[in-house]
């Protein structure tokens, strides 16, 4: 989605995980992630970082946070303003009430699928959203009717996914690589997954990815 | 009784300690023996100290019988050097009870620390009494700031990155050079709103959280428009980053009053405390009647304060205690010493203190290397630079002489017993053994000391030496005061700009061959060219 706040415009993208880019036409501009955790007031840090359009001044060409499953997300995006400071421009809270979220199930397991579907329809009830369901079994697509010209707001990929070797710096087990990172305090298992899936149910792998656990 | 081996590694600050039956037996930071400033080294593990602590000692890791990682926990370097036999000790509370357990306070005691964040806070505060500690605040990364972020990514970006994306300045090590600059500036309403925009306090909170990221863009946008091209720029922010700070502190130290009257004795520890102008401030405060900076006030001091904390949990040590001092490091006896002088041309005589307080008189610059080297920042009389501290040209030649930066001030040393005749306010001087906290210069002494006086505000930052806790050090004191009248002498850490303090005497005797000292004491004997 642009949002053009004054002469900023915004490219924040939710699929498949979020990205920020801010068109100009200042040299930095600065982007937070955070998270409402359980209704909490106050949201907590996920990743902040500056970043510039042609790696001028930093290396960051734009905010990309690789995590794929759900959080109550709020992305700030901030400027400079001489003898201001730093000026909040644009807030962004995670909300796909209304909106069309795509769903995959990686499976072709039908007792994976239907239970995944439980998991779909209890986050549509939670959230209010439109379903879009991609899977093996046209029967269980066939369930959610939505209109294809509407804009997918974000997208879920529900499965069994394996670490990447671009994961590592993103998990829990940071360290075990040798490296402390400070930028990011929430931990978690790889990008598709909050936990370890392996020794989990079907239903806690969706709950998870879908933040209903 | 128990032997307790901790170790602190990762990012910056790596070091090791070994306690044994509640006793300090060796601490020592890794850069001491590397040669690597620690700001100047991304991965920082104990390699090097933890071995010279099992070869000093005679008890290697494994044979201990507690192992102790400070967190954060590299775990694979934690793995290998203890085979996976090892605990984690909390960050903040490895802080907490290295400062509680070392200040020698009695009775009720608020115990603060503060940085920029380990074991996901920035902040904890322990009520303490009769050797107990309850936690009273956990502060923590995700929902609260730290001013450690606001004074490390501040120095971090205000002279930008060399050709090999490296800051010029370092986080967790040039901080002092923006402390040091802030003498020389001046209130700039627009830099305080522009610091608000990071970092705010009210209501025991500073906030909002990732102080890091914020200030990072912040300092980088004003480098970027050119701001910090200027030198008086560069004064005027670190002035109002020094003011914000206190400003910000002192309130929170008074909320803290308002919730706590009856705590008036304050141990901190933390990088923050390294800011010997804020301690100043707080120590100034009118219900505060002690506070005591933990020496190694910074993530180097993590591994003595988990030995401590283990030693407290095992019942081997109940009762805060006051350090002799800090020297906790490599010695090296006379013999040996003789050794490493063979490797040069030398003249050597027996030390006399008399002889040397007439060169310091004169103006020489001495350098003074005694018993095992100090643990933590400060120089404290066991690697130290000697100069009279009479002439404001002494500066000028340290400077040039040590390659360092004019910006940064020199401290005095200063007979026990004179303390109070030169600086006040007459408290805390427990913790001014060690170099912690800047003191303000009564009148009738700004100009007989101007070298080690800060020119704008006229404060200092001394080391009393108690004489019969350094009888040596004293002294050295002791006969230039004859000589001079003047019971204070400059002390500087041994080491040029950029190097960490020196471990080895062949390092010393290096500075004298490059003329950097004029003469070196060295135990028991003087060597000159």
């Amino acid at each position: 989605m642009y949002i053009t706040v004054n002469k900023e415009q915004i490219d924040i993208r939710l699929n498949p995980y979020i990205y920020v880019n801010v068109l100009g036409p200042d040299p930095l501009y600065y982007v937070e992630l955070r998270e409402y955790i359980n209704n909490e007031e106050e949201s907590r840090l996920i990743e902040g970082h500056h970043f510039n359009k042609n790696g001028a001044y930093v290396q960051s060409l734009n905010f990309s946070f690789f995590g794929e499953f759900y959080g109550d997300y709020e992305i700030s995006v901030y400027k400079f303003v001489k003898n201001v400071g730093l000026q909040k421009i644009h807030t962004h809270r995670y909300n796909d009430c209304g909106k069309l979220v795509e769903f995959y199930l990686e499976t072709n397991s039908i007792d994976d699928a239907n239970t995944w579907v439980e998991s779909i329809l209890e986050y549509q009830k939670k959230h209010g959203c439109i379903v879009k369901l991609n899977s093996s079994f046209d029967e269980l697509n066939n369930r959610f009717e939505y209109d294809p010209t509407l804009p997918i707001y974000k997208t879920y990929n529900i499965g069994r996914f394996e670490k990447t070797s671009t994961d590592y710096k993103t998990l829990g087990e940071t360290r075990k690589h040798g490296n402390i990172w400070f930028g990011n305090w929430k931990v978690f298992w790889s990008y598709q997954h909050p936990r370890n899936w392996k020794g989990l149910s079907a239903k806690n792998i969706s709950d998870d990815i879908l933040g209903l656990s | 009784m128990s032997s307790i081996y901790a170790f602190f590694a990762g990012s910056h600050s790596a070091s090791s300690a070994l306690v044994v039956d509640g006793e300090i037996r060796y601490v020592i930071e890794e850069e001491r023996l590397s040669r690597i400033k620690s700001g100047d080294d991304y991965e920082s593990y104990p390699r090097l100290s933890s071995s010279k602590i099992m070869e000093l000692s005679k008890l290697e890791i494994k044979d201990a019988d507690y192992r102790i990682f400070v967190e954060p926990v590299p775990d694979v370097y934690a793995e290998d050097l203890t085979n996976g036999n090892y605990e984690r000790m909390g960050h903040h509370d490895s802080h907490c009870y290295g400062s509680y357990f070392t200040s020698g306070m009695d009775g009720k005691v608020m115990c603060i620390s503060f940085d920029g964040g380990g074991d996901k806070s920035v902040m904890k505060i322990y009520l303490c009494e009769d050797g107990k500690m309850t936690l009273f605040r956990n502060m923590d990364f995700s929902t609260f700031g730290s001013i450690s972020h606001l004074w490390g990514f501040s120095t971090m970006g205000m002279m930008g990155w060399d050709d090999h994306g490296s800051s010029i300045w370092k986080i967790c090590k040039d901080e002092g050079k923006l402390m040091g600059m802030a003498a020389d500036g001046y209130y700039d309403q627009n830099i305080i709103n522009m610091l608000k925009t990071v970092i705010t306090y009210k209501d025991l909170k500073f906030s909002p959280s990732y102080t890091a990221g914020k200030t990072k863009f912040l300092v980088d946008s004003l480098r970027v428009m050119g701001y910090f091209n200027s030198k008086e720029n560069r004064e005027i922010f670190s002035y109002n980053l020094q003011y914000y700070t206190n400003d910000m502190f002192i309130r929170f130290m008074n909320d803290l009053h308002k919730l706590h009257p009856e705590y008036r004795k304050f141990a901190f520890s933390g990088g923050l405390f390294a800011n010997v102008k804020l301690n100043q401030q707080i120590n100034e405060l009118d219900f505060v009647d002690e506070i005591y900076v933990y020496p190694a006030m910074g993530d180097e001091g993590l591994p003595l304060g988990a030995c401590i904390k283990k030693a407290v949990e095992l019942g081997e040590i109940t009762k805060p205690i006051k350090l002799q001092n800090m020297f906790f490091g490599i010695g090296y006896s006379d013999e040996e010493v003789d050794e490493f002088s063979k490797n040069y041309k030398f003249k050597k005589e027996k030390y006399d203190s008399k002889a040397i307080a007439q060169d310091l008189n004169d103006g020489k610059i001495i350098g003074w290397y005694q018993d095992r080297f100090e643990h933590g920042p400060r120089a404290l009389g066991a690697r130290s630079i000697l100069v009279k501290p009479t002439e404001i040209k002494t500066h000028k030649l340290l400077n040039e002489r040590l390659r360092r930066y004019e910006i940064m001030p020199f401290a005095p040393i200063v007979m026990d017993e004179y303390f109070d005749e030169i600086f006040y306010p007459s408290k805390s001087k427990y913790s001014a053994e060690f170099m912690t906290v800047c003191y303000s210069t009564r009148e009738s002494w700004i100009k007989k000391i101007p070298a080690v006086i800060q020119k704008s505000d006229k404060s200092a930052r001394p080391q009393i030496v108690v004489k019969n806790k350094n009888e040596k050090f004293w002294g050295i004191l002791n006969e230039y005061n004859k000589i001079s009248g003047i019971p204070v002498l400059l002390n500087t850490s041994f080491n040029s700009h950029n190097e960490p303090i020196i471990d080895s005497p062949n390092q010393a005797f290096d500075t004298l061959e490059k003329g950097i000292v004029d003469k070196l004491v060295i135990g028991n004997y003087v060597y000159y060219r």
